[in-house]
């Protein structure tokens, strides 16, 4: 072969690898991570859009979305985690770096809120914002929100695994405490 | 392309002919022979051109369809079955991409393998975001599978991949436009270049003359100088169209002889007609970054460069005058840092009028109809816009109308009649 062609074949090969190496190292981070990831579950609402590339989805808006703690006089990066008395996630604190030994979660955006100056707070947008379904049953988990919806705001939670490092994964979405596709199979079953 | 192909090919035959009635020596028909065989190899003939286009549309067609057929989210497999399946494309691609190289394949099969082997990287990137439901934005997507897809433009020197990599700058957010930006619109500029003076001829020229018009749009988008910027923008590529066309380069094949004419125009008119506009055209340089001005900067040498270029040549600049006038375009910009507001106004006046001058006298001396017109366009859009500003009754408009479209009809006739009468007794 000439030299051409094996240089050639050389920069082939290292630009497939490296298209490769990203979502190669996802996979990794969250399949084997150095310590087991913690489970959290968050109260959400979610809506049906479309993204090209991914498919349909439904967009995610987690709570909490505001954080009652004073004025830190920096610009947040990370949110750590605590449970209610519900057993649903909570924020507890915010932080610039993830803390060791408590579970933490890069924030999407955190902005001071001083409206109130007897109450005042963050405002947060935590980073888990797509939940990805099949076109056929993106709609059909939109309409069963709705309707749970009635029934109190912790029927629709998001089950995430929370990385030490500040990753996460979602790991399912949860109506009335089942999983997302059992709940529409049981609907479907009852209609 | 298909008229030089068959031109060349009718030559060769022709070849043997002329050397048996001895119009030709025996070394000349070689060397000729050898000539227009080489350049009929370089050339991929116009049929070949079409299998590449086709080919390459089929290629990106099943990349899209891939990408979709997987994107329906098959979540009723198990995860790793998943994975899998969105390795499948890339690893697809890249066995077409080796056997491609390893066999030496035509340019089909390297359209084939850069398209497909990108939308594997899309593919893949996609779908693990998918499964794990991770976000992230599109510009970080299209970013890294730009960075990542790169090295396949100059591996397989595919056209539809320079497309596809120019479209997705698009998605580079041009408004918010930093040098990461410029680093990913460098990425492409070499294989450009390479196209463009390599063989002004060829396809891959004609191919490349079209490509830098989407990625100029993409420059303009960022926070250039708008309207300074596409005067001088404009003007560069209204030089070029001009010297490709005087290389017998026709209109099709020189997208930048009409682009850069109608942007210029335009700009010069909007320049000419209020002071509020010609503050927003000439606006502040000091508000841009520094890697903006370079470009306005060696701009401003263009006139000096075309001088010398000229002389070196042996040419005389009167020649192509129209040229120079172009470039003086590039010095607007600069006196309209130190012109008062109206004087600046008449100033770009005074130069569409030239420029509309120059390019009718200069279609009359080359007996082109395309610039003759182009001039008399240009003058007659310029009065038309002053006919506007000024005070004159609707019956004054209507006659001046009437009498600048049957001048322009009855200019076009003689000159055409003119033109028609000398390549007759050129004849």
């Amino acid at each position: 072969m000439n030299p051409v062609k094996i240089i050639k074949l050389i920069v082939f090969a290292l630009a497939v690898l490296a298209g490769m190496a990203y979502p190669a190292s996802k996979i990794i981070r969250f399949e084997f991570p150095g310590q087991p990831p913690a489970v959290y579950r968050f109260r959400t609402g979610i809506v049906d859009p479309f993204d090209p590339f991914r498919g349909r989805y439904v967009v995610l808006r987690p709570l909490p979305s505001e954080v009652q703690i004073p004025n830190k006089g920096f610009d947040p990066k990370y949110a750590v985690l605590g449970l209610d008395e519900k057993g649903l996630a909570t924020v507890t604190d915010l932080t610039e770096a993830p803390v060791k030994g408590r579970d933490c979660v890069r924030l999407e955006s955190a902005y001071f809120q001083n409206w109130n100056k007897e109450k005042p707070s963050y405002g947060i947008t935590l980073p888990f914002d797509r939940f990805y379904l099949n076109e056929e049953l993106a709609p059909e988990a939109e309409k069963a929100f709705n309707e749970a919806i009635r029934k109190g705001d912790d029927v629709c939670v998001i089950k995430v695994n929370i990385y030490q490092n500040g990753d996460y994964a979602i790991e399912d979405l949860e109506i009335e405490g089942m999983p997302i596709h059992q709940y529409l199979k049981q609907s479907t079953r009852k209609e | 392309m298909s008229k030089e192909h068959n031109s060349m090919r009718w030559l060769l035959t022709e070849l043997p002919v002329l050397r048996e009635k001895q119009i030709i020596d025996a070394p000349t028909h070689d060397r000729l022979n050898d000539h227009y065989r080489a350049r009929l190899a370089a050339a991929p003939s116009p049929q070949n051109l079409w299998m590449m286009v086709l080919v390459g549309l089929g290629a990106c067609m099943i990349a899209g369809g891939v990408i979709s057929l997987l994107a329906y989210n098959w979540d009723m497999l198990p995860k790793a079955c998943r994975i899998f399946i969105a390795l499948l494309p890339l690893l697809g691609g890249a066995a077409c991409g080796a056997y491609t190289i390893v066999n030496d394949k035509d340019a089909r099969w390297r359209e084939c393998s850069a398209v497909l082997t990108m939308a594997g990287v899309a593919c893949f990137t996609a779908l693990i975001s998918q499964i794990y439901h991770t976000g992230g934005t599109l510009r970080d997507f299209i970013m890294l599978v730009l960075l990542v897809t790169l090295p396949l433009l100059y591996v397989f020197r595919s056209y539809f991949y320079a497309g596809l990599y120019c479209f997705g700058l698009f998605f580079l957010e041009p408004y918010d436009f930093d040098l990461v930006n410029w680093a990913f619109l460098a990425g492409v500029l070499p294989f450009l270049f390479y196209h463009l003076f390599r063989d002004y001829r060829s396809a891959q020229a004609t191919f490349a003359r079209y490509l830098t018009l989407p990625l100029l749009i993409f420059v303009l988008m960022s926070d250039f100088p708008v309207l300074s910027g596409l005067l001088i923008i404009a003007a560069t590529v209204y030089i070029g169209g001009i010297i490709y066309s005087r290389k017998g380069i026709d209109f099709f094949r020189n997208p930048w002889l009409f682009c850069g004419w109608i942007v210029l125009t335009v700009a010069l008119l909007i320049s000419t007609y209020t002071n509020d506009i010609r503050k927003s055209l000439f606006y502040d340089f000091s508000n841009c970054q520094w890697i903006f001005l370079l470009p306005i900067l060696l701009g401003g040498l263009l006139p000096a460069l075309l001088l010398c270029t000229a002389r070196r040549n042996g040419k005389r600049v009167l020649d192509n005058p129209e040229l120079l006038v172009v470039a003086a375009a590039y010095l607007l910009p600069y006196m309209a840092l130190f012109l008062d507001g109206s004087l600046m106004r008449w100033l770009c006046n005074l130069y569409l009028l030239c420029l509309g001058i120059t390019l009718t006298a200069s279609g009359i001396r080359h007996r082109s109809l395309l610039f003759f017109n182009a001039g008399i366009i240009q003058i007659a859009a310029l009065a038309t816009c002053r006919f506007f500003d000024s005070e004159f009754s609707m019956l004054v408009r209507g006659t001046a109308f009437i009498v600048l479209g049957a001048a322009f009809i009855v200019a076009n006739v003689i000159i055409g009649r003119r033109f028609k009468k000398n390549a007759g007794g050129e004849a």
